[in-house]
């Protein structure tokens, strides 16, 4: 039995093989540069760690700037200072919402899932704080995102309420026992996104609250590391948070061009080909819609957080938050253009201008071509496109050396974009 | 001295390279994505080629292959499209690879890796369960699964009772 098996897997190579790509002795450099660099921040981070701590301990006291306000006595039992916290942020942020000025983004890991954080802080001789990945969501349309429907026994006083603009913001308490921490949080669910506002209490001692204002990319970063601890900054609200962009809704009804992508409204970001910080969280939101509106599908990038899709004339734009062996390595912008004079067809298969290492081959049957675009940047992009009953195009991004984006947009978009009759030429930049 | 090193790793890429591509390509099912699994392999056994022992390079560059394998099918949010065989159009008995690539790509990543690893590598049930991170009863239970997905094309007579 054992011989069929082996001979069935010795039928399944092809008998004729490429020949071995040579070896790339500067990808392993640089992967060992960073490793070596990763390891140094590493020390550096403990190190400011511990310093945090020290003056996170040592100067609470003291600072004018701390915040007495909402400092717990040992009388105090946690309700009566989450009572004192509410009334603090209420009085401080107004709509009530509870909402403190910590915050942290949800992150986004490569494959789409939502991160939901928690702090951890460990109040004593020495104070430390973790960041925690607790679990894991699906996609943000997943119910499982609400917080107030996951029966956690930590969590009470979930409220939720529905805001003028649409959005929702969902406020909860969570206590843990063990370390006597107190969080509140709200998660403040907006049509381009999810953004989580938390604070950390430790009823009874000096450290009244603890800010985390971490980025999405640290956020992924801290879900593939669990181990990955940030200093915390104390702080008290002394500005309104600030609000959330606006941005124009998308026309539901637009018709989609045949021969060309839709055009933008003449105020918008991407008209002038940038995109302002602020704004690129709702920006995805009418971006993705319009994706949707070509494609048939969400606007979402397969690589990564899918909120930076910007269509523009002619122009496709994903931006990318890849993460790769356990680790966030690099964002990755993705143009496609496509070039309606250039249709593409089952009988007609070709090498698009400008590719290079172009390679006409059968597959099952097909037509198929493969080729390799010069991204000018330290990465390759490779295309095929195969010409079955219908054209798809696998694009698979290898940027340093060792990272591979495999679909840095979905099969289906692609699928979509291709038998759109519209031959796609990707570009890629790095932005690290 | 960093030279050296890199000589004794080269060689090894010369040597073992092709070897590990071919079971990457079982694993994958494609000679790009087989690249690729290679590649990703050998820059991280350049990062730790100085701590890796020659005796054991075989072992930990299987194991990082496999881990990069299931990696990347975890990472894939897609339901993957069934894998279009890559052969020149003269190969002979296109119609047997394509049914048997297609069989093959039928398999879950993990059954997939198991039958490679089993019978291709010709590991043992121990050493499979080792790298794949699992009891001995999960591996042959998971190439049982497998054998009944292949038994089209392996034969009417396969069953998997060993116990090694």
């Amino acid at each position: 039995m054992d011989e069929h098996v082996r001979d069935l897997l010795t039928d399944a190579l092809p008998q004729h093989e490429p020949p071995m790509p040579p070896l790339d002795l500067a990808a392993g450099r640089r992967a060992r540069r960073r490793d070596l660099g990763m390891r140094t921040v590493g020390l550096v981070a403990v190190v400011g760690l511990l310093a945090t701590a020290v003056v996170l301990v040592t100067g609470s006291a003291r600072s004018p700037d701390r915040p007495t306000q909402v400092a717990s006595t040992a009388a105090e039992t946690p309700d009566q200072v989450l009572a004192r916290l509410d009334r603090v942020w209420r009085a401080a942020i107004p709509g009530g919402a509870a909402l403190a000025q910590a915050r942290a983004d949800y992150g986004t890991d490569a494959r789409g899932r939502y991160f939901d954080g928690f702090y951890h802080l460990t109040a004593g001789s020495k104070v430390q704080v973790n960041y925690v990945v607790s679990r894991r969501f699906g996609p943000p349309d997943q119910i499982e995102l609400d917080p107030c429907l996951s029966h956690r026994p930590t969590i009470a006083a979930c409220t939720r309420a529905q805001q003028p603009d649409g959005s929702t913001v969902i406020t909860y308490r969570q206590y843990f026992a063990d370390e006597h921490l107190v969080m509140l949080s709200a998660v403040h669910f907006r049509p381009g996104g999810v953004v989580v506002y938390a604070s950390v209490f430790v009823p009874g001692t000096r450290l009244a609250g603890a800010t985390f204002p971490l980025s999405a990319g640290q956020l992924v970063a801290a879900a593939t590391n669990p181990g990955m601890t940030f200093a915390a900054n104390v702080r008290v609200p002394k500005t309104k948070p600030t609000p959330a962009p606006t941005h124009n809704p998308p026309p539901s009804d637009t018709p989609v061009p045949d021969a060309a992508f839709p055009t933008l409204p003449a105020q918008h970001p991407c008209r002038n080909g940038t995109l302002p910080d602020a704004s690129v969280r709702a920006l995805g939101d009418v971006l993705a819609a319009r994706l949707q509106a070509i494609v048939g599908e969400p606007g979402r990038s397969d690589g990564g957080t899918a909120v930076q899709n910007c269509v523009t004339r002619g122009t496709l734009r994903a931006a990318l938050a890849g993460v790769s062996a356990g680790r966030v390595s690099v964002n990755a912008e993705v143009t496609l253009t496509s070039y309606a004079q250039q249709v593409p067809s089952p009988q007609d298969p070709g090498c698009p201008a400008g590719a290079r290492m172009c390679e006409l081959f059968t597959a099952a049957g097909h037509h198929a071509v493969r080729y390799e675009v010069d991204t000018g940047a330290a990465n390759n992009m490779h295309v095929v496109v195969y010409y079955g009953s219908h054209v798809t195009v696998d694009v698979v991004l290898v940027a340093e050396g060792n990272t591979t984006h495999t679909y840095a947009l979905n099969r289906a978009e692609l699928i979509s974009l291709a038998t759109a009759h519209k031959l796609i030429e990707v570009v890629t930049k790095l932005a690290q | 001295m960093a030279r050296n090193w890199e000589a004794d790793y080269s060689a090894y890429y010369q040597a073992r390279g092709p070897a590990l591509r071919r079971t990457a390509y079982l694993l994958a099912g494609s000679w790009d994505e087989a690249e690729d699994l290679v590649q990703a392999t050998f820059v991280k056994l350049y990062v730790h080629w100085t701590r890796v022992r020659s005796e054991t390079a075989d072992a930990y560059a299987r194991r990082v292959l496999l881990n990069e394998f299931l990696g990347n099918r975890r990472r894939r949010r897609e339901t993957p499209v069934p894998a279009i065989a890559e052969q020149p159009a003269a190969e002979p008995s296109t119609v047997d690879r394509v049914v048997l690539d297609n069989a093959l790509a039928a398999l879950p990543p993990k059954q997939r890796a198991a039958i490679v690893l089993r019978y291709w590598e010709d590991l043992s049930v121990a050493e499979t369960a080792a790298l794949l991170g699992v009891s001995a009863g999960t591996v042959k239970s998971t190439v049982s699964r497998a054998l009944v997905t292949l038994r089209p094309m392996v034969g009417p007579e396969t069953s998997y009772q060993e116990g090694h």
